[in-house]
């Protein structure tokens, strides 16, 4: 195409080039290994939404699969879907001395007769329920949540926080 | 693209010491391989890219707790002489530390009762962790704390306050140990 030479006619044509990978692979290698070995470390997965930030913690205890409520600074939500808005800070916008959130109450009995239809009302952690709320929420609306799951049966409740 | 490495690619000495190119049985020097390592290079580095963006995911913890419930047969009211049932109030000022048992008298749970002011706006989250760190050492099996917080405090103080309560790293014979503090949590509120 140019002759005998280089593109440009003259001189000797271009070597060709051996790139040394060697030490590429290494390190990709060490990386790959690194990495895999971390990624199954936590077994569940939980979504955080970009309008709840979770409290940092010292807890070392694990995550386990659980009814999720997810409380961010506008929502309230169980297994993602919408059950209640929050208005100036307050669930459903109703007064902090109405312990009960009715619409949640409703939803969580729901889902316990949905579970005991399928016969699995029984199970380990079936009474649980696993809060992830934003840092910034007035306790109060914890405390709401908690007793609303409380009596719809959901007695017991885990906390998700951010790993220190 | 090739395979630089130290496997494929074995020095040439201009064939000394065996012959033209052969070996010491006199057979013939094997031809030079190149490895074309490009397939593994691309599969490698789309492995790393989906490992490292699925790395960056926030590591999430959980703690335990219940709320009062009624019961006819149990009770969180701590039942032994060696047990007592801590109860933690958090106001915007203070933590108050009070303590139940049935097997203690009022005299021996009075000294228990104490009010921590906050350290300038923020609780004073160690000197709570010292006073029940002092309860825990007199009544060795309790484990119960039932956390009272007002209105307006913040779900980030709660949980901070059951970090505090939760254990205490000790020092024993030189070796520092986590002692177990109150790690079971009952969350309540105040009737109105």
């Amino acid at each position: 195409m140019f002759g005998k030479g280089g593109k440009f006619g003259g001189g000797e044509p271009d070597p060709s080039v051996n790139l040394n990978l060697t030490a590429l692979m290494d390190i990709l290698s060490n990386l790959l290994f690194f990495l895999l070995a971390s990624y199954s470390t936590q077994s569940v997965e939980l979504a955080q939404k970009p309008d709840m930030k979770l409290p940092d913690s010292s807890s070392q205890v694990k995550i386990e699969k659980e009814l999720t409520l997810t409380l961010t600074t506008k929502e309230l939500l169980v297994a993602d879907v919408p059950v209640a808005t929050i208005t100036d800070g307050k669930i459903g916008g109703i007064a902090d001395d109405t312990q009960k959130i009715d619409a949640l109450f409703e939803r969580l009995r729901s889902v316990k007769a949905t579970r005991a239809a399928a016969g699995q009302d029984d199970l380990p952690g079936s009474d649980t329920i696993m809060l992830l709320a934003d840092k910034g929420t007035d306790s109060t609306q914890i405390a709401r949540i908690l007793k609303t799951a409380a009596a719809a049966g959901f007695v017991k409740a885990r906390f998700g926080v951010v790993a220190q | 693209m090739s395979g630089g490495g130290g496997g494929g690619a074995a020095p040439e000495e201009g064939g000394g010491g065996f012959g033209e190119g052969g070996n010491v049985f006199g057979e013939a020097a094997a031809p030079e391989v190149e490895l074309n390592l490009t397939a593994l290079m691309d599969i490698l580095s789309n492995l790393l890219f989906f490992l490292l963006a699925s790395f960056g995911a926030t590591i999430i913890m959980a703690i335990n707790t219940t709320v009062p419930t009624q019961s006819a047969d149990k009770s969180d009211v701590a039942d032994t002489s060696q047990s007592v049932t801590v109860n933690v109030s958090v106001s915007k000022t203070k933590f108050s530390v009070s303590a139940t048992g049935t097997q203690q008298t009022e005299a021996d749970l009075a000294p228990l009762s104490i009010a921590i002011a906050n350290q300038g706006d923020n609780p004073d989250y160690a000197a709570l962790k010292d006073h029940l760190y002092a309860i825990k050492q007199k009544y060795p099996r309790s484990d119960t704390m039932i956390l009272t917080p007002d209105a307006g405090i913040r779900y980030d103080t709660l949980i901070k306050t059951m970090d505090a309560a939760r254990e205490k790293v000790v020092t024993v014979s030189g070796t520092p140990q986590t002692l177990p503090l109150f790690p079971s949590v009952v969350i309540s509120t105040l009737v109105k």
